[in-house]
């Protein structure tokens, strides 16, 4: 269960986003808000990557007091993956694999599922949009993490990807535990996903659909 | 035009100068702290006495130049400048003219050091040394000029794959030592190449002059500790390459531990030059020790210079003043003979304090992640 208290993101005097107390149960959860409203930074506020005030619980784990254990339990992908150019894919996944605790095996099937392992030795500077994407996929996928943040997770892919997307989402799911918090401008096919929450941010807040 | 040139000279001259800002605060240091204007002069007077010394400052501004370059094809390269790629629809002249504008006012430092120079040799009535310095300075400039048109004219080339990084690509894999490093070589060539040269010239040079007279170590000292204040600039690199160019590393559950053993690392494999030519050099007449406490004390002003800039909307120009306190404070430390070590372990025990809270607490501000 994903607790977010007192949050706050602010970008120097530019405030951005508040949340009172707001508690996120396990399964999907959609996050929808205009461009600009806040959705990145609240992601990044939760993969924490981006500092805030307040605190963020995921199953009693304190982003704030347990700072290493709760990145353990976080994955994120990003809307618009950006990695150096002269990296390859085997490099970041075996890297951000074994930073997470995935084994060689899941990185590969992962890679595998997603054609990921078509382009795994060449460097990212000659993929393609789509490619990065899935390869920001895999990465958000590795481990074994409670809460996967996926921003804009279907921007830029196929539509075979999209199926093995969703497939993947559900096997992910069969952990009861696990928690996807997604955004998409595209509205979700709720007949491959078990959506559980629609969540909507505007006018520097958040309320539940 | 005016918009255009102003457009310009943000992106190119501003960014140039913010980005080396500790490089030229440096500079000023040396030349102004250490030397009276006497012997600038006499310098001067030494350069232009004849055509064949006037190459020595045609090597600096090379490499000065080849920094300008280097960093004009990395700004062209970046996806947020392939607006500039329209320049090319204006007519030829203007190109160049904006070009040139450019490059003159990055080109600007090695310009006025030049006019000191044919100033001193006109003084002097040397004027083949005169012909020499202004044809340098017009061929240095005409050539990053023209680099700089080419760089706009041509934003986009075809991403190639050479046979070599195509075969160590699929039989090694990298550590994020190499991440960072290999970015850093590839983005910033020219600020590499420059920093090394001149901290190890400043090594040797210091090491050599205890083959002609007595020194203890904190002459040894202080030219490491100007030695390795360049190389703060990678640790600034280094915070944009964790905070904005690979921001997962933020998501990543790494102790800190972990952290400052990656930027050790990295920090250790830039400086490897330094280590290897301050190992081969060290002087004689010091204790072998002094060469571990002087290695020690680098570090730990890395580790420093890591955490104060992680704090909160410090980049190396907030802190161009700061830094250049405590350059003195520690020139100062040295000189009133505080052993190195116990300099060293404060360094560290100041750094290590803030470190963690600075880490989780920053956040690049967006006009700094470029």
């Amino acid at each position: 269960m994903l607790h977010i208290k007192q949050f706050s993101k602010s970008y120097q005097s530019n405030h951005i986003l508040s949340i009172n107390d707001l508690i996120i149960t396990p399964g999907v959860s959609w996050l929808k808000g205009e461009n600009g409203s806040g959705k990145t930074s609240l992601f990044k506020s939760l993969a924490g990557i981006l500092p805030f005030q307040g605190d963020i619980i995921l199953d009693d784990v304190s982003l704030k007091k347990e700072p290493i254990n709760f990145r353990r339990l976080v994955n994120y992908s990003e809307a618009e993956p950006l990695f150096p150019e002269f990296l390859t894919s085997k490099d970041l996944v075996r890297f951000v694999g074994k930073t997470k605790g995935a084994s060689v095996d899941q990185q590969d099937q992962y890679c595998h599922k997603l054609g990921v392992d078509q382009y795994f030795t060449k460097p990212c500077g000659t993929y393609s949009s789509g490619m990065l994407k899935k390869l920001s996929l895999v990465l958000g996928l590795l481990g074994n993490p409670k809460l996967i943040i996926l921003d804009e997770p279907l921007v830029t892919l196929d539509e075979s990807a999209r199926g093995i997307l969703m497939k993947l989402i559900n096997e992910k799911l069969k952990d009861p535990s696990v928690t996807f918090l997604l955004s998409s401008h595209q509205s979700m096919d709720t007949s491959s996903l078990p959506l559980q929450n629609t969540y909507m941010i505007r006018n520097k807040s958040i309320e539940k659909l | 035009m005016s918009e255009l040139n102003n457009v310009l000279q943000r992106t190119f001259v501003r960014e140039f100068y913010r980005l080396n800002a500790m490089f030229f605060l440096i500079i000023i240091g040396v030349a102004f702290g250490f030397m009276r204007d006497t012997e600038h002069k006499a310098i001067a007077a030494f350069i232009t006495s004849s055509p064949v010394w006037t190459l020595v400052p045609t090597v600096l501004w090379s490499l000065y130049g080849f920094k300008i370059c280097s960093f004009n094809d990395q700004v062209c390269k970046t996806k947020e400048m392939n607006f500039i790629h329209g320049l090319s629809l204006l007519p030829i002249s203007t190109q160049l003219l904006s070009a040139l504008r450019v490059a003159f006012n990055q080109f600007l430092p090695a310009i006025a050091y030049g006019s000191f120079l044919i100033a001193t040799a006109v003084k002097n009535n040397i004027i083949s040394s005169v012909i020499s310095l202004i044809a340098v300075i017009l061929i240095q400039l005409s050539v990053i000029t023209y680099l700089l048109y080419r760089q706009i004219e041509f934003t986009h080339v075809e991403a190639r794959v050479s046979f070599l990084k195509d075969w160590s690509d699929k039989n090694f894999q990298k550590s994020f030592t190499q991440f960072f490093t290999e970015w850093l070589a590839r983005s910033q060539p020219g600020m590499l190449v420059t920093i090394k040269i001149f901290a190890c010239v400043m090594i040797f040079a210091v090491c050599q002059l205890y083959r002609y007279d007595d020194y203890d170590y904190r002459l040894l000292a202080m030219g490491s500790l100007v030695a390795f204040a360049t190389n703060l600039v990678f640790t600034s690199q280094f915070i944009l390459f964790e905070n904005h160019i690979f921001s997962m590393m933020r998501n990543l559950p790494l102790p800190m531990s972990k952290r400052i053993f990656y930027f050790f690392l990295s920090m250790l494999a830039l400086c490897l030059p330094e280590l290897i030519l301050l190992t081969r050099n060290f002087p004689r007449q010091l204790h072998i020790y002094q060469l571990l406490a002087i290695v020690l004390f680098g570090f730990s002003i890395f580790l420093l210079g890591y955490s104060a800039l992680l704090r909160k909307n410090n980049g190396l120009e907030e802190l161009s003043g700061t830094i250049f306190l405590s350059f003195i404070a520690l020139i100062i430390l040295i000189l009133f003979s505080i052993p190195l070590l116990l300099i060293s372990a404060i360094v560290l025990l100041l750094a290590l304090y803030r470190l963690p809270k600075n880490f989780y607490e920053f956040e690049l501000l967006n006009e700094k992640a470029k």
